[in-house]
């Protein structure tokens, strides 16, 4: 998967938000990448760019998603429809209103499978929804098939959601906030459920959060988000070890440290700049305690600093190579 | 796959009825709703079996017996012509119920595939069904009917349906609309796409489901509307003389001049009318009272 120059924008009636803009990011097999950023920084809008779920006002204006060697912003609409559910698959934030009220749990996970993998067969397709159940820890799964959604819990309709996800064992998963609305016990085993999956079928997954902690844990990458740009992008053990971006490392020090005696959290100054009206220069300039008379002058360009270590930020330069 | 493990925590949480189920028995305690039911009931029995029930022939005229009071033989008394009332009631439930009820299926067919299309799709196909929703909300319909009616050389009970049916679709299209609008916005509806499904299968599997309610509740008062349009129609003259609605025969009473004089003519039909209208609309306002999700959970 390679995402190369992605913008999108939605052309509101007070003026086009350009939620996502100019967005490159690699993804292999087998890799988790985290995209972590404030509220409204564009990272759902990422994710559903990817899925072409962008509806009007909403347009990519820009890019290429390279999926398997085929580019998905030029695919027709019968093309996608193939692609989505099966080969890529999404987990909303939701899982309390992304199920269909008015089917049962087994139909839906059923529907999925039948449309991809084309299983006519009752009995077969019966067995595949229990098995698939089974494995996302649903108990009793047999009898569950026949119950509808408001008859789960939360943590379990989040658990059918992500069953439904891996039903066609995409080779691309992406886990939009999958436990932002769960407690903290179901967020693990959401999580570990997550991983094995990726173990299991070596698929690629995107993790889009605010939950730093969660990323340093289960991502190989980390992409950090800030007003629809990626600002810095390194593996995950960089990322925390040896931030670059003055953002990057203002969030990490936001975070509570159990061995610090601080009596007050550390906070960024600032909220997220309106996406309407870009700040001239760097994006993160008013906020930034590092800023430099540039900053406020010219973007700076999205570059490779250290091997496999991307920032966008005038205090570094681009390494040769 | 026997595994009774279930532990507490999850007994807890399980609710083990469905959605209608709950419905249901919300409905059930609705006691003006139950009412409408019942009568519904009744009338639709009525309609039905009018053949068994009916004591006399409500065609059979007998001109010796015009204008006989209520007593035990014609318990609602005879009309002009000498006909049963009693009869002719029991039959006109049958024709009140054939022309309501095929003026809402054709109404809703037409309201709710507009309804659907527009809603779903929006743009150009949306303006479009909108200003036809508004201009025949607009144009009273009672001078498109005169018009129409008057155009036909044969007014039969099918015409006249025809025509209602085809003037009553624009609430279905509104109602429908109005909840595509918001329902295409759920994020089931955004997971399904997300699973591969098409235009299509994301109407009929994900919207037109949940408007099951609603559609329900849009005929029921459709029906009542029906009921009485057809009265009306029937009263200034455009209605199918042929046959005994309850329309007809209040419009029969009055041509005769029976009044207040021989008041039973009029009064058993327009009670008969009065009394099913009502139910349906109560049968509707119990359905929406039962159906509204916002106090079942």
């Amino acid at each position: 998967m390679r995402i190369k120059n992605l913008s999108t924008s939605y052309f509101t009636d007070d003026g086009i938000v350009k939620a996502v803009y100019d967005v490159s990011l690699d993804l292999s097999a087998g890799q988790t990448i985290g995209i972590v950023g404030e509220s409204g920084c564009g990272k759902s809008t990422l994710g559903k760019s990817i899925m072409r779920l962008i509806r009007p006002p909403g347009k990519i204006t820009n890019g290429e998603i390279i999926f398997n060697h085929q580019d998905i912003l030029k695919m027709d609409e019968k093309k996608i429809r193939e692609i989505r559910g099966g080969d890529i698959a999404m987990i909303f934030q939701d899982p309390m209103s992304s199920l269909n009220p008015v089917f049962t749990i087994g139909s839906q996970i059923g529907e999925t499978i039948k449309l991809h993998q084309k299983i006519k067969n009752k009995h077969e397709l019966e067995e595949k929804v229990v098995a698939i159940l089974e494995k996302v820890g649903i108990s009793d799964a047999l009898r569950r098939l026949s119950e509808y959604p408001h008859q789960f819990s939360g943590g379990m309709r989040q658990r059918v959601m992500i069953a439904m996800a891996l039903s066609c064992n995409p080779k691309f998963l992406i886990a939009d906030e999958p436990t932002t609305s769960l407690d903290v016990t179901i967020q693990a085993q959401i999580l570990d459920l997550i991983g094995n999956l990726k173990k299991e079928f070596n698929s690629a997954i995107m993790l889009i959060t605010h939950n730093i902690a969660v990323v340093a844990e289960f991502c190989d990458y980390v992409a950090v988000m800030y007003a629809g740009k990626i600002i810095e992008y390194s593996n995950t053990h960089n990322i925390f070890k040896n931030p670059k971006h003055p953002y990057t490392r203002a969030i990490l020090g936001s975070l509570p440290r159990i061995d610090s005696t601080l009596e007050e959290l550390t906070t960024i100054p600032g909220i997220v700049p309106s996406l309407i009206n870009l700040p001239a220069g760097c994006v993160f300039n008013p906020r930034c305690s590092e800023k430099i008379t540039i900053c406020s002058e010219i973007n700076p360009k999205y570059v490779e600093i250290e091997p496999e270590h991307y920032t966008s930020c005038h205090l570094y330069k681009e390494i040769k190579e | 796959m026997e595994n009774k493990k279930g532990n507490a925590h999850e007994k807890i949480i399980e609710k083990r009825v469905s959605y209608y189920y709950t419905v249901l028995k919300r409905f059930l305690k609705h006691g003006p709703g139950m009412f409408g039911l019942i009568v519904i009931m009744i009338t639709l029995l009525l309609a039905i079996f009018a053949d068994d029930i009916a004591p006399f022939d409500p065609y059979e005229l007998n001109p010796r017996n015009r204008f006989q009071a209520p007593d035990r033989v014609h318990l609602m008394g005879t009309d002009n012509l000498g006909c049963d009332i009693l009869s002719r009631i029991i039959y006109g439930a049958r024709y009140s119920m054939i022309i309501s009820i095929s003026v809402v299926i054709i109404s809703m067919t037409i309201g709710v595939t507009l309804g659907l299309i527009s809603g779903y799709y929006g743009g150009f196909v949306d303006e479009i069904v909108t200003r036809a929703t508004d201009a025949f909300m607009a144009v009273p319909s009672f001078f498109i009917y005169i018009t129409a009616l008057s155009m036909w050389d044969v007014r039969g009970i099918w015409t006249i349906t025809l025509i209602m049916g085809i003037m009553m679709w624009p609430t279905f299209a509104k109602v429908v609309r109005s909840e595509v609008l918001s329902l295409k916005q759920r994020p089931y509806v955004e997971a399904g796409k997300s699973m591969g499904a098409s235009d299509v299968r994301l109407i009929m599997r994900y919207i037109l489901p949940n408007l099951f309610g609603s559609i329900t509740i849009i005929s029921s008062f459709r029906m009542a509307a029906a009921i009485l349009t057809e009265t009306g129609l029937n009263f200034i003259g455009l209605g199918d003389p042929t046959i005994c609605s309850w329309g007809s025969m209040i419009t029969r009473a009055h041509r005769s001049g029976a009044q207040l004089t021989f008041w039973w003519a009029t009064l058993f039909p327009g009670l008969a009318i009065t009394i099913v209208t009502w139910a349906f609309n109560l049968f509707g306002d119990g359905l929406r009272d039962a159906l509204d999700i916002k106090t079942v959970t």
